[in-house]
């Protein structure tokens, strides 16, 4: 008996120390980045120099990245609009096991080659779980016409992808060096000759732009990027210098609850906006349909006491927040307020 | 025990109305076009709302004497 309180205990400062320590640090940033911890629903703003826990998911929004540094000497380039998520980073002398999971948007990884013992790194995205070992290596993990959409391509080293989540003969299939799939294509065309070669100059400028990001193999029509013209020319890879149009498909509601504490200054409301609608400082066209919607019958719906509130609740298995709208009566104010 | 009700009814409104100095102001989420309602800083729950909505039901909380609004934050 006192033995088994013993193990549980041993186990429960094991689990306590492992999931305090840290296994990254940000060691740059543009933009607004953002940091989940696991089992909370608030994001916190990162800066260069935070460390980061097993379980934190790395959040970006548009035009901004980050670029985090882990204890065995990787590094991970998360991009723009993306979410990212370290499920488990395991590193001993003999053994390392990390998992992480792309849940949307583009990686950047350059995993440092381990010398001996087992050695265990997967990248999942929705549809593909990249094996690497050694490597460098980008993934887009996007929608397209709502069904997701990923892409891989290897700038050195090797991967094996797992595609049993896809319909494809094979379950797994090794990269070279310069060779990119979008698992979609391969879906389609269940072959391996979907598995193109990025051309040298592609190749080059991806290696040589540290912080460039492979531009989404498939576009909002559903068709594929020709390799025949350079990938890396117009659509936009890098950042900061960004004048990309890369071409970014209507993505489910995923969003953050945006409870960060910066707030310090209050101003009176304002009545104008650039929109000209007192309700978002963007373009209608820009809104997610949810919240256009509301806005466009907001006077209609207002006439008859009926008005729209949005909360946000983490998807089990999905990592993230998704935003859910519900209907209520304008004047409900029956709430417990403390 | 009608007029006993009344009674003690009667006393406890005439002990005085005391005016909150609770404010209320809206934030803006990070990336949606929807806002909170704070009651001096903090959510006063977990749900967001149009920006015209958050204004009209914190100058209600207004009314119910719950906060005093006070304009809009501005988050950096």
């Amino acid at each position: 008996m006192i033995m088994k309180s013993f193990s549980i205990l041993l186990l429960f400062f094991s689990f306590s120390s492992l999931s305090s320590e840290p296994i990254g640090e940000i060691i740059k940033t543009k933009g607004s980045v953002y940091k989940i911890v696991q089992g909370e629903e608030q994001r916190i703003e990162v800066k260069v120099g935070d460390k980061i826990l097993e379980g934190d998911q790395i959040n970006t929004l548009i035009k901004s990245f980050t670029k985090i540094s882990l204890i065995d000497g990787s590094n991970i380039v998360v991009g723009p609009n993306s979410l990212f998520h370290i499920k488990e980073l395991n590193v001993d002398q003999d053994k390392r096991q990390n998992k992480f999971d792309i849940l949307k948007g583009k990686i950047r990884a350059k995993i440092n080659t381990v010398k001996e013992g087992k050695d265990e790194i997967l990248f999942n995205s929705r549809v593909v779980s990249i094996g690497v070992r050694g490597t460098e290596f980008l993934i887009n993990s996007y929608d397209v016409k709502g069904l997701p959409s990923d892409d891989v391509a290897l700038l050195e080293g090797k991967v094996n992808a797992n595609l049993e989540k896809i319909d494809f003969p094979q379950n797994n299939i090794d990269l070279d060096p310069g060779q990119a799939f979008n698992s979609n294509k391969l879906s389609q065309t269940k072959s391996l000759d979907s598995i193109q070669t990025l051309s040298a100059e592609d190749l080059e400028y991806l290696k040589k732009n540290p912080e460039s990001f492979l531009p989404e193999l498939q576009l909002p029509s559903g068709e594929f990027r020709n390799f025949d013209k350079p990938l890396t020319s117009s659509a936009s890879v890098s950042l900061p210098t960004a004048a990309v149009a890369v071409p970014i498909s209507a993505i489910p509601v995923l969003a953050g609850a945006g409870s960060v504490a910066a707030a310090s200054k209050v101003v009176a409301p304002k009545r104008k906006q650039k929109s000209g609608n007192p309700n978002t400082d963007k373009l209608l066209k820009d809104e997610p349909w949810d919240i256009r919607d509301a806005i466009l019958n907001q006077a209609k719906l207002a006439k008859e006491n009926e008005c729209f509130y949005w909360f946000y609740k983490p998807i089990p298995g999905r990592g993230g927040l998704e935003r859910f709208r519900r209907e209520e009566a304008c004047d409900d104010d029956d709430e417990d307020y403390e | 025990m009608k007029y006993l009700f009344l009674l003690v009814l009667l006393v406890s409104c005439s002990s005085g109305f005391v005016p909150t100095t609770d404010k209320c102001t809206i934030r803006k989420h990070i990336e949606d076009s929807v806002w909170q309602i704070l009651q001096n800083g903090e959510p006063i729950n977990k749900k967001w709302y149009l920006r015209t909505d958050a204004i009209s039901k914190t100058k209600r909380l207004e009314k119910l004497n719950v906060c005093n609004w006070v304009g809009i934050e501005e988050s950096h």
